[in-house]
This record gives structure tokens, sequence and C-alpha cells, in this order.
């Protein structure tokens, strides 16, 4: 069975959530006891790198079940 | 050069408040960051996400990677002072509410710049969900970023 994500984990979204397509990844910033809070991974930056959407934007709440762990948080991150 | 002062722990806390938009944050003084959220994620230019952040903070305010307890200090001198400006509400169940406050963050580099922070109520006191600085078109240019 699939390890469930936690705070830092990089993940993908399983299925769509919201305006963003299922596959689209982001990193979880808080856990929830269904679900966790994912800040998704913006491309949308000025040539410089400065962000084009606000932050609360960029999160959403994704049922643990619908996240696929690609990258597990560093050991010292929790 | 860096300030390193500590966070007050001694502030009481208010029960029962909740936060408002225009507001501070309710307990603003006793607001938590996990200095993993610095170290590995926001301040990370090796973190698959965290990294595109990491380099703007470099680029706009000289804060990098080691600075994190500088960035740590600065957001919670500043929140008590700044007002609430957006709400989330939770789509899930048992989910909660997460919070903005804008910070001015003064780098390490002479210039200042907004910086958005996301904020979650747990046991009556803020702890930082995420951060970031803000969008280009909300920065203020006479503070510095261009």
């Amino acid at each position: 069975m699939a390890r469930r994500a936690h705070e830092l984990d990089v993940v993908s979204l399983r299925k769509p959530v919201g305006r963003f397509p299922a596959g689209t990844s982001g990193t979880v910033v808080a856990e929830d006891p269904e679900s966790a809070l994912v800040e998704i991974a913006t491309d949308d930056q000025t040539t410089d790198g400065f962000p084009t959407r606000d932050l609360l934007d960029d999160l959403v709440d994704v049922p643990y079940e619908d996240l696929e762990v690609l990258q597990p948080a560093r050991a010292t991150a929790r | 050069m860096p300030r390193f002062r500590r966070h007050s722990r001694y502030a009481l806390i208010v029960p029962g408040s909740q936060p408002c938009i225009g507001e501070p944050l309710p307990n603003a003084s006793l607001a938590v960051i996990p200095h993993q959220k610095l170290v590995d994620y926001v301040l990370d230019p090796t973190h698959h996400h965290g990294g595109p952040k990491a380099h703007v903070f470099a680029a706009a305010l000289a804060i990098e990677h080691s600075d994190w307890r500088y960035l740590h200090d600065a957001i919670l001198d500043e929140l008590p002072n700044r007002p609430v400006t957006g709400a989330r509400e939770p789509s899930r169940p048992r989910a909660v509410r997460t919070w903005e406050v804008r910070v001015l963050i003064e780098g390490l580099n002479d210039r200042a710049a907004w910086v958005i922070t996301s904020w979650r109520m747990v046991d009556e006191h803020p702890v930082l969900v995420s951060a970031r600085v803000a969008q280009k078109g909300r920065q203020d240019p006479r503070r510095g970023v261009r």
C-alpha cells in the first residue's frame, strides 16, 4: 500500500482538483485528518522568477488517497 | 547585519479569538514558524518546488538558505503589526481556514519586499503554512524591489 503523504512531501494529484488537472504537482504544507493542504507548484512566473499568482490561490485541500508521493520530505523535516 | 532578536514567548493567549480581515491575527505575538518550513522548503534552493521561492528570496532580499533564522525572526516581528488580507475556506471535511498576512521584510541588501505569508490557527495561535515573495505587481518600487 502506498505511503500516506506528510508535510513537505512533494506530491502529484491523482485526480483533478478545482482548476488543477490530474498530474499537477505540489508540496504538502499542512496535514488535516482526512486531507492534506497542498501548495501547487506554479510555473506562472515573471522572467525574474516572481510568482504571478497569490499564495492562497495555489492552496488546495486534497484527500490523502488522491495524492501520490513523488518525493518524500527530508527526514529532518518531520 | 542580521537581527536575531528572540521572539517573545511571554504574551498572554487571548482565548476564543477568531481572525478578521483587516485586523492582525489573534495572538500574533505567539505565532510559530516551524523551522523546517523555512529550512527544508521556502528557502531550500534544492527543493523541487521550494527552489523557485528560494531563488526569489535571494534575488529580491539577499536572504539565502543559511539566513533562515533572520527570515523567521523578521516575519514574527512584523506579524503583529500587519492585518489579515485574505482568507481561504477549506473545501474538505475537517480541514481548516487559511489566513493570509502580507509582511514587509527588510532584506540583507538594504531593500525591502512584501512577503505573502499564510497561517492556520492551531490551539489559539497562528502557525505558518507557507510564504513567498509577493508578485512583482504587488510590490512597492519605492521600497526597493524593481
